[in-house]
């Protein structure tokens, strides 16, 4: 077999939709200009040894909302930018598969270190079946073993070389037992190879992830960054909104009704601390106050009519904007089942022909179904994206989206029912 | 369609809740018609629905819910789809009893 052909076993089992730049995140949420500088800033310091900070590993953890995976790929982009990014993984809930995550970060290395492309291709050629054996032999021959030559030249001891590995979303993989795996795997290269390279890890406080950064899973040698508000995310939270309402006033195509004052600064005031610090609470608000269906001044009255059933509760504020929203919802049924089966399928993002032709819709239903939430949910040409992964969290949760709950049990029922009606109807 | 509801069907089976509907749909399933079908249009999926199929199967017996009245359907279903997809299979029998039953 030709190098070529191994680089094909390589390519194929890359996950291209976990690069930080893949068209498939196309327009990722990204820190807003001059928002989050003292987060970015510490995190850029680690990464060039600016002070001495000797950790093989940062992580970045905060609740969901708080803007985790937009400063990973403002970091990305920053490193990429300075050469000094080495790989990404981005997890997507809607595609988990951890399956692929040492192939994608090894296919990285094979770009952005040219020298080492043959000693990965090699590995795969001594072991073809590579990628079915478990992580920490993928990690030791696709990883640890090619760089090592490289690493005991010196080549990683410059601040400015190419060792950063970022890795989001680590709580969206599957499995807690395998998430702890990585951590496991990452460690242990760490004390018996002295890996060479630094990772960058944004996830949620998961006990088990927790867990693995306060016990002997990994090494004293790490660092954790906790998204609070110690880094007054207020302030930034109020620079964002009053950047998005001066474009909604410059751009939207009846800006021409909304008052020049417009918002008034206390009403700037009571949704920067309805926001809780967390960026997905302003973006969700200046994604319903946009809509150019509708007039921005009426929506944002509606957003500010919004009373939390609860005070203190982490996401009553985003639940109460939540059902807020699909209180708003003409035909809540249909809507729930759309969204029943895209959280619940496998396939991350179904074709909207399939999705109709699968509930019995008529051509264009799923579209004029979902119009109501086009805050929550983005209707490509072709396919749906929720926008915010919290909302998938709000919808199976009973005691937050009460009477919009989607019960996982009775839909499973329903789509295992429909799955075999149509598959009985199709071998006939 | 048929590639997202083939991906599907046994994610939702093994998540659902064994109604009486849900448990008749599944044992008067006509497995000849259907692994024919996946023989003839699909024969590329085939073996990934027979492996699918079985495990999938065997997830569902070993629910204690299935000691219900209506659950000797099911193992005999169950049995059967084992013969009726070693038969499609036969030269990965051993290996289907090894890792798939």
């Amino acid at each position: 077999m030709k190098s070529v052909e191994y680089s094909d076993i390589l390519h194929r089992e890359t996950a291209t939709a976990a690069f930080h730049n893949s068209k498939e995140r196309f327009d990722p949420p990204k820190c807003h200009p001059n928002t989050r500088l003292a987060v970015l800033t510490e995190i850029m310091k680690w990464i060039k040894w600016e002070e001495g900070l000797d950790a093989f590993i940062m992580w970045v953890y905060g609740p969901a909302g708080a803007g985790k995976s937009a400063i990973a790929q403002t970091i990305a982009d920053m490193c990429e930018e300075e050469m000094i990014l080495l790989a990404s993984f981005f997890f997507s809930r809607n595609d988990p598969d951890v399956n692929r995550l040492i192939a994608t970060i090894a296919y990285q290395i094979t770009l952005n270190l040219p020298q080492v492309r043959g000693a990965i291709l090699g590995a795969i050629e001594r072991d073809p079946l590579i990628f079915f054996k478990s992580l920490a032999v993928q990690f030791k021959s696709l990883i640890v073993s090619p760089l090592q030559p490289l690493a005991e030249a010196g080549f990683f001891d410059e601040p400015t070389s190419r060792r950063l590995v970022i890795i989001d979303g680590l709580d969206e993989c599957s499995d807690p037992k395998v998430q702890k795996n990585i951590l496991e795997v990452l460690g242990n290269a760490h004390r018996q190879h002295r890996l060479p390279l630094i990772f960058l890890f944004a996830s949620r406080p998961e006990q088990h992830i927790s867990l693995a950064f306060s016990t002997r899973i990994l090494p004293s040698s790490t660092a954790c960054i906790a998204l609070d508000e110690s880094y007054l995310p207020y302030d930034d939270v109020r620079l964002f909104l009053t950047d998005k309402f001066q474009e909604i006033k410059s751009t939207h195509r009846l800006r021409n009704y909304i008052p020049p004052q417009w918002p008034l600064p206390n009403v700037l005031d009571h949704l920067v601390k309805k926001s809780s610090g967390q960026f997905i609470y302003a973006s969700t608000v200046i994604d319903y106050v946009s809509s150019i269906r509708h007039k921005p001044t009426d929506r944002l009255d509606i957003v500010l009519a919004v009373r939390p059933p609860q005070k203190d509760l982490p996401f009553a504020e985003l639940d109460a904007l939540y059902t807020h929203i699909f209180t708003g919802v003409e035909e809540i049924e249909p809507v729930l089942e759309i969204l029943s089966l895209l959280l619940l399928s496998l396939t991350s993002s179904p074709l909207l022909s399939t999705i109709e032709e699968f509930l019995f819709l008529q051509p264009g239903d799923v579209e004029l179904y979902l119009g109501d939430l086009s805050s929550l949910v983005k209707i490509g040409p072709e396919t749906i994206k929720i926008l915010h992964a919290s909302l998938t969290d709000f919808l199976l949760d009973l005691t937050r989206s009460k009477e919009f709950w989607i019960n996982p049990r009775s839909r499973h029922t329903t789509f295992a029912r429909r799955c075999l009606q149509l598959l009985q109807r199709a071998s006939k | 369609m048929l590639i997202f509801i083939f991906y599907n069907t046994f994610r939702h089976l093994e998540n659902a809740e064994m109604t009486p509907e849900l448990h008749d749909d599944l044992v008067n399933l006509s497995l000849d018609n259907l692994l024919d079908f996946f023989k003839i249009t699909y024969p590329n999926h085939l073996r990934l629905f027979i492996v699918l199929l079985l495990s999938c199967l065997k997830t569902l017996v070993s629910i204690p819910s299935f000691s219900l009245t209506r659950s000797p359907y099911i193992y005999a279903f169950h049995d059967i789809a084992i013969i009726r997809c070693q038969s499609y299979l036969p030269n990965f029998s051993s290996w289907l009893r090894q890792d798939a039953l």
